[in-house]
């Protein structure tokens, strides 16, 4: 971290104060609102993640907020939160590119603040609740720096009707397998073929470095996910897939999977739009889609041979009560609710 | 050739100038779009706006305007404040003290700019200051260059260098032209460095958009007219062109396509029949 901006708020919180001892040489600059910096015109996202500055930063306001109807695996009530916003990996189908004029990274750290809020919704009802972190940000990937998922297991341990799911492509698994394992944590890796992780992914762990995190937690009893999301359209996209497949399945158990998902490419369209203008010269975002709702997605015909083929393959091996779709009208009432 | 400055320099004062462009080994240019000072390098172009902010914001806008080729802009000057006297100061918040209004450049890596210490808000103020405070130091055009620039360039192309002048222990009424011309001799290897920053600079999605608005235009002019909407579909079909073949499309293969319909038509064709393939 070469610059650190710090909310004057949260100036001599012990987390703030802790991590810049840790970062003594970083230029440590004072800030009033970190939305002022974030949030300001001129930026330019494409350029700013080549060399991301760190913001730390209290969260105000509402900070566990209700998932669509239908977005979940297999909860009732269902729940997700951003305890950071944006992410060091660069997908080119991201959607924080759209979302966000910055790409530095926000880390809020009154994280207790949002362990109590978490709390109280889980208290509001006698359902379990799920929280989904990792919609706004990795869920893991900068957990070296945040130290969060401990803090928040050292929290959930006693919240009998508390489900997690921490979503990430990240390998840093350390927190979770120094501690014993949680049944109401899922930890779920985003898979894609490594030719797409390769060519789209950038900066991500490849796929087999997240198959081996995958394998060693599953051998310490975490419960996985695999998020088949987004499914990449291309002329070889049935082989792609095929072999993809074959090599997930046969690197894990898969008996023991929590759950998986699955979802075509699609994004917001004023999103689609503006990662288009970001990055004209992306393969991805040049590619023909068509606008279904609020959302940029492929035509429906091929959506449909896409997912088909996957969900096949997938509910062949895993059974089809613990796959989940994401559905279109998700991705946008999601965005709409996190902007 | 035509001239193609990367860099666009900005001082208010020529003895700020002076040493910059002795170091940089520009030369004096008459421009008839811009009315004050002006000099040119291979890579840059220097302008003396004069003192304030509008004139500075006034000169930079002309500059910009005169050389779409420039992708970074450098403020460097004078300022007050409590640094000793002589440091470089990069600006990590430029602030117009009249407005209120607040810039925040993306800083270079700390590897590029090693021999400077200081990281500051630059105050711009409207008339000179010497109530020093040590959370800013004070100048008198910053916010200018940035209200031209910004908009252009992004909060990442311009940066601001400011050297220490003056301050509670030396008044401002001790500098003279040639003690300004010291202070930004000793500080030029961080100018350079911010220069050569600034120079590199690339900016893939603008000149990808150079390419498509060159074609664009092309069409335009020797193929069909076209309405607004239909320029802007065009626009984005030849972006999306470029992208899945890899080329524009020649001025033999555009020849036959003599209506915008049949452009969009045939540009979608092409695009829909290119191959994606991962691996």
């Amino acid at each position: 971290m070469d610059t650190i901006y710090i909310e004057e708020a949260v100036a001599t919180h012990p987390r703030t104060e802790r991590l810049l001892e840790r970062h003594a040489s970083a230029r440590h600059v004072p800030i009033k609102r970190y939305t002022d910096l974030f949030n300001a015109a001129g930026q330019n996202f494409r350029e700013q993640k080549q060399q991301p500055a760190l913001i730390l930063a209290e969260k105000k306001g509402k900070r566990v907020l209700p998932t669509p109807p239908g977005y979940g695996i297999g909860g009732t009530r269902n729940f997700y939160f951003a305890h950071m916003l944006n992410c060091i990996y660069d997908c080119r189908y991201c959607f924080l590119q759209g979302m966000y004029r910055s790409a530095n990274h926000v880390v809020f750290v009154n994280f207790e603040d949002f362990f109590d809020d978490m709390e109280r919704t889980t208290q509001e009802s006698t359902e379990p609740s799920w929280f989904f972190s990792g919609y706004d940000c990795d869920s893991l990937a900068l957990d070296p720096i945040t130290g969060f998922v401990d803090a928040m297991l050292d929290r959930f341990d006693d919240n009998g009707k508390a489900f997690i799911e921490l979503r990430t492509k990240s390998t840093q698994i350390r927190p979770l397998l120094k501690r014993d394992a949680n049944p109401r944590v899922v930890v779920a890796f985003s898979l894609s073929p490594e030719a797409i992780v390769k060519a789209e992914e950038h900066g991500t762990p490849s796929l087999a470095q997240r198959l081996d995190a995958l394998q060693r937690l599953q051998a310490a009893g975490w419960p996985i996910g695999l998020r088949f999301d987004p499914v990449i359209a291309c002329d070889n996209a049935n082989e792609l897939y095929g072999e993809f497949f074959d090599q997930v399945f046969a690197a894990l158990d898969m008996d023991a999977v929590h759950s998986a998902t699955l979802g075509s490419f699609r994004l917001p369209a004023a999103f689609h739009e503006k990662l288009r203008r970001l990055y004209p010269d992306s393969r991805l975002l040049a590619t023909a889609v068509e606008k279904r709702g609020g959302s940029m997605a492929y035509p429906e015909a091929l959506e449909a041979r896409l997912l088909d083929h996957c969900r096949e393959r997938i509910t062949h091996t895993l059974g089809a009560k613990r796959l989940f779709d994401c559905s279109i009208d998700t991705a946008v009432t999601l965005n709409a609710q996190a902007s | 050739m035509p001239h193609s400055p990367r860099v666009c320099l900005v001082t208010a004062l020529a003895a700020e100038a002076r040493p910059v462009r002795r170091e940089l080994r520009m030369a004096r240019k008459d421009h008839a779009a811009v009315h004050r000072p002006l000099y040119v390098s291979d890579q840059a172009v220097l302008v003396e706006t004069g003192i304030g902010k509008l004139p500075a914001a006034a000169s930079v806008a002309a500059v910009l305007a005169c050389y779409p080729s420039v992708r970074g802009v450098l403020n460097v000057g004078i300022a007050g404040g409590t640094e000793p006297i002589g440091s470089a100061c990069l600006a990590h918040a430029v602030q117009d003290r009249a407005s209120g209004r607040r810039w925040y450049p993306d800083l270079p890596a700390r590897r590029i700019t090693p021999t400077i210490q200081h990281h500051t808000t630059v105050e711009t103020v409207d008339a000179p200051d010497t109530q020093y405070r040590k959370d800013a130091v004070f100048d008198m055009e910053a916010a200018g260059v940035y209200t031209a620039a910004v908009p252009v360039l992004g909060s990442a192309g311009v940066q601001c260098l400011k050297v220490i002048s003056d301050g509670p222990e030396h008044s401002l009424e001790t500098i003279d032209k040639h003690v300004v011309s010291a202070l930004i001799e000793g500080q030029l290897q961080a100018v350079v460095a911010l220069h050569d920053y600034l120079a590199a600079r690339s900016e893939p999605a603008r000149d990808h958009n150079t390419e498509v608005l060159q074609t664009a235009t092309h069409i335009e002019t020797n193929i069909a007219r076209h309405s607004e909407t239909e320029g802007h579909r065009l626009r984005l079909m030849l972006s999306r062109h470029l992208t899945c073949i890899g080329r524009m499309p020649t001025a033999e293969e555009l020849a036959p396509l003599d209506t915008p319909r049949a452009l969009i038509d045939w540009l979608d064709t092409r695009i829909n029949n290119s191959a994606v393939t991962y691996g």
